[in-house]
C-alpha cells in the first residue's frame, strides 16, 4: 500500500476505500489484505441471519466471489462499506429465498429416496452433476480431484495461472454441491 | 477466525487479480446520457414537430404533461445508471418517477374518448404512431441496458424495467411533441401501450442479461 494511504488502524474506512482503489488497479496484496478484512466484516454480519457454520462460509464465499465479479463498480468517489454490504445483502436474501423454498420442499416430500443410497444411482448422480459443469471448471475439477494432478501441473496442462485454476475448481465445487443438495 | 477453504478462495481471488477500468459515476454517466439524448432529440423532433405545437404550448394542462414527462424520464435513467453500483440504488426515487410517468400518461387521454371513429382509419393512423414510439424509444432505453450491464446490478430485472421506462417515455415525449392528435384513445392504444410494452420486455431482458456480471 502506497505511504499516503490512509492508516488501517485510525481511518479503517478510508483504508478499505483506498485498498479497494489499488485493487481496481490490480494491486492483489492490497486486495488479499482487504478481502481478509472484508471477511472478518461479512462473517460478523453474517452470522446475525445465518445460523450453520458451513452455511455461513458458503455465503461468505459467494459474497467475496461476488466482490470480485463486480469490482468494477465500485466507485472509488464513495465509500466501500456500503457498497460492500450491499453485495452481502444481496447474496444473503438469495440463500434465505433458497433455504426456505429447500425446506419447503422436505416438508412436502417427506419419504426419503431409497436409490439415492444406492452405488451405481451415486456414479450416475455425480456424472450428471459433472456434465453440468461448463468445460473450463470440469476440467479443473477432474485434474485436481479426480486424476490427482498438482495445481501446478494442472495450470500447465490447461494452459492457464494457478490462481485461475483455483477459481475454476472452486466455482466446479460450489456448483457440484448446489446440484448434489437438490 | 480464518476458514481454509474461504482463504483458499482469498487467495485464489487475489492471485488471479487483473486491473479493471471503475465504471463511471452515476452523475457522469447520466450527463453524458442527457446530453446525446438531447442531440438526438433535437435532431429527429427538430424538423417534423406538430403543426399546433406553438399553440399547444399555451396549455397549462400539455406544458404540466411535459413537465411530468421529462422530470420522469430524467428521475428514471438516473436511477437505472444508480441501478448499475450497489448500494446506490435509488428505488424509492424510481417508484416516484414511475407514479409521474404513469400521472402523465393519463394526463395525455384526458382529452376524451372518440369511440365513434372507425376501426380501420383508428388503425392507419396509430399504427405508423406506435412504430415511431417505439423506433425513439430503443436507443435510449438500449443505452441505459448497456450502461447497467457494464455495473454490476444487484436487481437485474428492477434495473431492466426502469432502464426501458426511461427509454420509453423518452419516445413517448418526443412522439407528444410531433403526433398533431391529442384523442384519448388515440394517446392510450398507440402512445402508452407501447411504452407499457416496451417497459415490461425490458424488465424481462433485464432479469435475462444483467445478471451476467455474476458468471462472468
Amino acid at each position: 500500500m502506497e505511504d499516503a494511504a490512509p492508516s488501517k488502524e485510525q481511518d479503517p474506512s478510508g483504508w478499505r476505500a483506498a485498498a479497494m482503489r489499488l485493487a481496481q488497479e490490480g494491486d492483489s496484496g492490497a486486495y488479499r489484505e482487504l478481502l481478509d478484512d472484508s471477511s472478518s466484516l461479512l462473517r460478523r454480519y453474517l452470522a446475525k441471519h445465518i445460523r450453520g457454520k458451513d452455511d455461513l462460509e458458503d455465503v461468505l464465499q459467494e459474497v467475496l466471489l461476488s466482490v470480485h465479479r463486480g469490482r468494477h463498480s465500485y466507485d472509488p468517489g464513495r465509500p466501500f462499506e456500503p457498497w460492500l454490504f450491499a453485495i452481502a445483502r444481496n447474496v444473503k436474501a438469495d440463500y434465505l429465498r433458497r433455504t426456505i423454498s429447500r425446506q419447503t420442499w422436505e416438508v412436502l416430500v417427506d419419504e426419503q429416496p431409497e436409490q439415492a443410497a444406492q452405488p451405481e444411482s451415486s456414479a450416475r448422480l455425480l456424472s450428471e452433476a459433472l456434465d453440468s459443469l461448463p468445460e473450463s471448471q470440469r476440467e479443473a475439477f477432474r485434474h485436481l480431484k479426480i486424476e490427482g494432478r498438482s495445481v501446478e501441473e494442472a495450470a500447465a496442462l490447461v494452459g492457464t495461472t494457478e490462481g485461475n485454476l483455483r477459481v475454476r475448481a472452486h466455482r466446479a465445487y460450489k456448483a457440484l454441491r448446489a446440484f448434489l443438495a437438490r | 477466525m480464518r476458514d481454509t477453504d474461504t482463504a483458499d478462495l482469498v487467495d485464489s481471488l487475489a492471485s488471479s487479480l487483473t486491473p479493471v477500468r471503475p465504471i463511471w459515476a452515476p452523475g457522469r454517466r447520466m450527463a453524458f446520457w442527457s446530453l446525446a439524448q438531447l442531440v438526438f432529440a433535437v435532431a429527429l423532433v427538430g424538423g417534423s414537430t406538430r403543426p399546433d405545437l406553438a399553440p399547444r404550448l399555451h396549455s397549462t394542462a400539455y406544458l404540466l404533461e411535459l413537465a411530468l414527462l421529462a422530470c420522469a424520464t430524467l428521475l428514471l435513467a438516473r436511477s437505472a445508471l444508480a441501478a448499475a453500483i450497489p448500494g446506490a440504488e435509488r428505488w424509492r426515487i424510481a417508484g416516484l418517477a414511475f407514479l409521474a410517468g404513469t400521472t402523465a400518461l393519463a394526463l395525455s387521454g384526458a382529452a376524451g374518448f372518440d369511440t365513434t371513429q372507425a376501426i380501420d382509419s383508428f388503425a392507419r393512423i396509430g399504427v405508423p404512431c406506435a412504430v415511431h414510439t417505439i423506433l425513439l424509444s430503443l436507443l435510449p432505453a438500449a443505452w441505459l441496458m448497456v450502461a447497467a450491464y457494464r455495473g454490476a446490478p444487484l436487481h437485474p430485472a428492477r434495473a431492466g424495467m426502469v432502464a426501458g421506462a426511461a427509454g420509453f417515455l423518452l419516445g413517448f415525449t418526443m412522439m407528444r411533441l410531433m403526433c398533431p392528435v391529442d384523442e384519448g384513445l388515440h394517446m392510450m392504444v398507440w402512445h402508452a401501450l407501447p411504452v407499457a410494452l416496451g417497459t415490461t420486455v425490458s424488465a424481462g431482458a433485464g432479469a435475462l442479461a444483467l445478471g451476467a456480471w455474476r458468471h462472468r
